[in-house]
């Protein structure tokens, strides 16, 4: 596919180098070594941006990595992290956009977002187990 | 005292399966609680076990309405990791898809907000024109739901029927101009359901994060074939209707505007479709995607599309996400109808045009 170049410079977002950031495949993505999640939605928030979708994989050893995209005008900006024992702090409450892609993050890779108060079900039926896209029986 | 008055999720009103409780104090809504998840398939899990071209025609049953844009995104992604040039006149066809397959999306819904209103003459207006379009989309795909048009590096079928395409674009642009947009614009009736009815303001639109046209009528103004142009639309001209009202008046302004600018952008696609391949080739029959992330998004009739695919080098996806518009959308109606009449929940939950079958993939 052609890219389609999108005129963004990481400094107009005040990115740090050290933050690691390059732009590939369709997005810019940001891969700092310590994501302080409600500190990235406070900041994406007050530039502005919209907070499109989290996008969850599994990895080795329990965890998943978790991929936060944003709009923040007209161009995609992805910050790329990982869960701790498979938990991660929730920003559904500075952004209620998200409260419904955490609830499908729990069901389908098992992810507890700590500090939820709203825990329902969301595609899953009742007895259902979360943790469906988990390849439990398959090798990574 | 208030009450509840649960609705689906197999119910006459609904047109698909979910769950809306509405508590109500008399006949206003105080609170909204939506349940979804009634035809949830696992589309994601069983993509990451099927090869990539089984994919495609899995990724477009995602939806019923807007299946193209399924298998348009899912493409466009994988082609960013394969480093694919998509030959022009397959951009020009995808275009043509995509906008007809929105005027398809605008006008069932057109017709579905003109029965809840009550004007059960427009609901068949709208209906047989939407035919047209059908008839359309059959010509040039051979299929009137699932086109199976894209694959990586293109489409399948080319566009040899260009007059007839443009004879359609005219039929129903004509109709319109001369009837539709008229009565939903000025008429009283429609007026006095719609005006005021369901607000969703600016502030809660970007708090929300909702997209497409019902963002638009709540002042967002952001249409990703202008503002992130992909294919050939940065090529195209056609303007991007925004309203301010936030309420169902506004929403079925912005979508009647929209079908008169996706009639504009064909009529320039087939005027500019340049002769050539409509494919790239890509070697093997059976596709291996080197390792990567990759993300794409297009602009679908109901909002913005995203995809993500992993790749692992294999001829399996690792991962596929799909973040469909109305499972962005669709929260916001848990606002939308707060103090509204409980007569009106019909139509506010309409005016979104939920998408569940795009929601519980």
């Amino acid at each position: 596919m052609q890219e389609k170049e999108l005129r963004f410079e990481p400094a107009l977002l005040e990115l740090r180098a050290e933050d690691g950031w390059e732009q590939k495949n369709g997005a810019w993505w940001i891969t700092p070594e310590a994501l302080d999640p409600r500190t990235m939605t406070r900041f994406m928030l007050d530039r502005n941006a919209r907070f499109m979708t989290l996008t969850a994989m599994e990895r080795e050893g329990g965890e998943t990595r978790l991929d936060f995209h944003w709009d923040w005008r007209g161009i995609i900006l992805t910050f790329s992290t990982q869960t701790h024992e498979n938990k991660f702090a929730s920003i559904s409450d500075l952004c209620p956009a998200a409260d419904w892609v955490e609830r499908e993050t729990y069901e389908y890779f098992k992810v507890e977002f700590t500090g939820r108060d709203n825990t329902k079900p969301l595609m899953l039926r009742p007895g259902l187990e979360a943790g469906l896209n988990r390849r439990q029986d398959e090798k990574l | 005292m208030s009450y509840r008055i649960p609705i689906g999720p197999f119910h006459p009103a609904l047109e698909e399966p979910y769950k809306l409780d509405l508590i109500c104090e008399g006949e206003t809504v105080r609170e909204a609680e939506l349940h979804v998840g009634f035809n949830f398939r696992a589309i994601e899990y069983l993509a990451e076990r099927r090869n990539y071209q089984q994919v495609i025609s899995l990724v477009e049953r995602v939806c019923g309405i807007c299946s193209n844009v399924h298998s348009l995104t899912f493409c466009l992604t994988v082609e960013r990791l394969l480093g694919l040039e998509v030959p022009e006149r397959a951009q020009y066809i995808r275009v043509a898809m995509a906008e007809l397959e929105r005027l398809h999306s605008h006008i069932l819904w057109a017709g579905i907000a003109a029965k809840l209103i009550g004007f059960k003459t427009m609901f068949m207006s709208c209906f047989a024109m939407r035919e047209k379009v059908m008839d359309t989309l059959e010509m040039i795909s051979g299929n009137r739901v699932n086109y199976g048009m894209n694959c990586f590096g293109g489409v399948v079928r080319d566009i040899t029927e260009r007059a007839a395409v443009l004879g359609v674009v005219d039929a129903i642009e004509k109709e319109l101009v001369g009837s539709i947009i008229p009565v939903f614009t000025t008429n009283s009736t429609v007026g006095s359901r719609c005006a005021g009815i369901g607000v969703l303001t600016n502030a809660q639109a970007m708090s929300m994060g909702i997209v497409g046209p019902l963002a638009r009528a709540s002042g967002v103004a952001q249409d990703l074939r202008r503002d992130a142009p992909y294919l050939v639309y940065d090529r195209l001209e056609f303007d991007v209707p925004v309203q301010t009202g936030g309420d169902v008046r506004a929403r079925l302004v912005v979508r009647a505007l929209e079908l008169i600018e996706s009639c504009r952008i064909l009529r320039q696609v087939m005027r500019d479709m340049p002769e050539g391949p409509i494919a790239a080739s890509t070697g093997a029959p059976r596709l291996k995607v080197p390792a990567g992330t990759a993300v794409a998004r297009i602009e679908a009739p109901r909002g913005e599309v995203f995809y993500s695919v992993t790749a692992n080098g294999s001829d399996v996806p690792q991962r596929v996400k799909v973040r469909t518009p109305t499972f962005a959308n669709m929260p916001a109606m848990q606002w939308a109808v707060i103090g509204a009449q409980l007569a009106d929940a019909p139509l506010i939950q309409a005016s979104i045009d939920p998408c569940y079958s795009c929601t519980d993939r």
